[in-house]
């Protein structure tokens, strides 16, 4: 019995410390200690990987075949990121000298044909000079913002997240609204008065809300065109449904608007 | 000098399973270690692995620990009622513990992998039965 009761202490004392560890990961200490660790463990990591990769290699010829593709992806990739580079510096609209560009590396709950992303993430973080508020854009199209920060990580929440939204206006009417979005690759244009006029396949444009600190969308950058306007006139505010010009899905590289 | 080997093997299965696959090793080693010994250091041993395999695989860190921990806690409850250091207990154990635990953090390939998971666990317990000479409950009490 007393052995029983033993084991149980031992049992509660372990878990509330692996429950205490959780929690305190909020807190700044424990946090910067768990990315001090990450940086050590990762190199290590990488090194087995790299060298049971090569074991599974097996023959030089096969080793060869497999350095011969992995320099055909590179050059690949180089070629789509300078393409895309120079689309991006091509823009007159935002300076290129506030671009950080940035690989997509993930898209969480992203199931071809079942679902859209809603969120990226992408392969630069708080030691380039990311931060939450951090807006993405690809050419002068808007793409998200940063919603959560790590070393050398970051994630960007998609104008069809639910948690976002924003005043934009439109190009040809000059009608202002709220752009939200509703999830599944969907956002809507919402809260336009009902005198002005909407016209399908008019273009959006962010209506800039930059605060005192540097954060928010600037203006003019386009979110998208109008698709399908709900106009009842017993509502109060009229709404629209928007296409955005890009599939996000098919990008691979997005800019990251710092401040100067 | 068992316990340093095992503790040795232990940190080589955590880092194989940080590293290059998503398969429950560890779980299956500590089920099988925990059957075996039924000691209290196996909590230990649970949350040390548990919080090295969330910092190879950037969880939140203690999940892992947090899981393990239960499963040990679980296996051991039974000790009472049943003649636990047996072949399949150990196997309907690692088969259950792992289908959870690839249900909760890995959600892919899941049946493979809890099948030679549970029979990764049969030949711990077998190597371990045979290097800690534990051959039946009275053994180890």
């Amino acid at each position: 019995m007393q052995k029983r009761l033993f084991s149980l202490i031992i049992f509660i004392f372990f878990l509330v410390l692996s429950g205490g560890i959780i929690v305190s990961q909020k807190f700044l200490f424990i946090s910067n200690t768990i990315d001090a660790l990450e940086k050590y463990i990762t190199p290590l990591q990488e090194s087995t990987y790299v060298a049971l990769a090569q074991a599974n290699s097996g023959s030089t010829e096969a080793t060869n075949q497999q350095k011969l593709v992995d320099l055909q992806l590179q050059i690949d990739q180089l070629k789509s990121d300078n393409a895309a580079l120079k689309d991006q510096f091509a823009t007159e609209i935002i300076p290129s000298t506030n671009l950080l560009p940035a690989h997509i590396i993930g898209m969480p709950r992203f199931l071809p044909g079942l679902s859209k992303p809603e969120t990226i993430v992408i392969d630069q973080g708080k030691e380039q000079g990311v931060k939450i508020g951090t807006v993405v854009v690809l050419k002068n199209m808007l793409v998200g913002k940063v919603t959560s920060v790590q070393p050398n990580l970051a994630v960007v929440s998609l104008l069809t997240n639910p948690d976002i939204s924003f005043t934009a206006r439109t190009l040809t009417g000059n009608a202002d609204g709220i752009v939200h979005g509703l999830g599944g690759g969907k956002a809507d244009l919402e809260n336009v008065l009902l005198s002005d006029n909407l016209q399908t396949q008019d273009t959006i444009v962010t209506k800039g809300d930059i605060d005192a600190n540097g954060q928010g969308f600037p203006p003019e950058l386009v979110v998208g065109t109008l698709s399908k306007i709900n106009k009842t006139p017993s509502a109060l505010f009229q709404t629209a449904t928007i296409i955005q010009p890009f599939d996000i899905t098919r990008v691979n590289l997005v800019f990251l608007l710092l401040h100067p | 000098m068992r316990q340093y080997i095992f503790l040795v093997i232990l940190c080589l299965f955590t880092f194989i399973e940080g590293t290059v696959t998503t398969m429950p090793l560890v779980l299956a080693l500590l089920i099988a270690y925990a059957v075996c010994t039924q000691k209290e250091d196996v909590y230990f041993l649970a949350f040390i692995s548990g919080l090295l395999i969330d910092l190879f695989q950037s969880r939140v860190v203690g999940v892992t620990s947090v899981f393990f921990l239960c499963s040990v806690f679980l296996v051991l409850l039974y000790q009472r009622k049943y003649e636990i250091a047996s072949y399949p207990f150990i196997g309907l154990s690692a088969l259950l513990l792992s289908f959870f635990y690839l249900l909760i953090y890995i959600r892919t390939d899941i049946i493979p992998q809890v099948i030679l998971s549970a029979g990764f666990a049969e030949l711990c317990f077998l190597l371990m039965r045979k290097f800690l000479q534990v051959k039946k409950m009275s053994d180890i009490r």
